[in-house]
């Protein structure tokens, strides 16, 4: 999996593409993280390169959303679609996130 | 009972996780499944390697086998996993609660529900010193894609 992280306006943005999966989900939250200690606490992840993701994945994502969280920060997504669109359904994480259609929705709302 | 299945004998360790998706993998792509069915099976294959190792050998090692078995009728998919490692019922589990919010949403129990919800049929059993789960996935008749 590859996480390219950037900043718009006053939002953090994670792209992720490839697998997060077993070996590579702790990945998410590092960069959640980092990205929290140097003071970002809106964070969007763009998953729409993500071709899989597993309950490693997910988890990752909650305690990344967790601290979010706690720090009085949002995660929110965008870019659902396929299997993972699916797992993120059946694992009530959609009502758990904020969900965005696009990049661009997510960034304006 | 195993009608042409196939097996890998490998350590029971998050390393071993590439091989086993290879040997699946292959095994599906031979019997023509299609790229949904195929994702499913990945997550399973994962969530069932990840669970072993945590949990049949908590503090040493030991072997896992996977088989792949096509029901004679060619009606049906099954993945099979044994472990010769303590005695664990993954079907026992807990479901986790979906309708909790972030704050009250405990993190485990997830890998063992999306194997529920992507197999179409899970069964376990204790076989001596042998733990054994089965999942099973029900093959579209035909318009494989």
């Amino acid at each position: 999996m590859d996480i390219q992280t950037r900043i718009v306006d006053t939002k953090a943005l994670l792209t992720c593409s490839g697998r997060m999966d077993a070996v590579t989900a702790p990945r998410f939250e590092a960069a959640s993280t980092e990205l929290l200690g140097q003071g970002h606490t809106a964070q969007i992840a763009d998953l729409s390169g993500l071709e899989y993701i597993s309950s490693a994945g997910l988890r990752s994502i909650l305690a990344a959303g967790k601290k979010l969280k706690a720090a009085g920060g949002s995660l929110a997504f965008c870019g659902l679609s396929g299997m993972v669109d699916e797992v993120f359904r059946v694992s009530g994480f959609l009502k758990l996130f904020k969900v965005h259609a696009s990049e661009a929705e997510a960034l304006e709302g | 009972m195993n009608t042409g299945g196939i097996s890998l004998r490998i350590p029971a360790t998050i390393e071993s996780l590439g091989l086993v998706q290879d040997f699946v993998g292959e095994h599906a792509g031979r019997l023509g499944l299609g790229a949904d069915l195929a994702g499913k099976l990945e997550l399973v294959v994962e969530e069932l390697v990840v669970n072993i190792g945590s949990y049949a050998y908590p503090e040493g090692e030991g072997d896992m086998e996977v088989d792949c078995v096509l029901s004679p009728d060619a009606t049906r998919f099954c993945l099979i996993l044994r472990d010769w490692g303590a005695a664990f019922d993954p079907l026992n589990r807990e479901a986790p609660d979906l309708e909790a919010g972030l704050d009250e949403r405990e993190p485990g129990g997830l890998g063992i529900f999306l194997v529920r919800e992507m197999a179409d049929e899970c069964t376990y059993r204790r076989n001596g010193d042998m733990n054994e789960f089965r999942a099973c996935f029900a093959l579209p008749k035909e318009g494989r894609t």
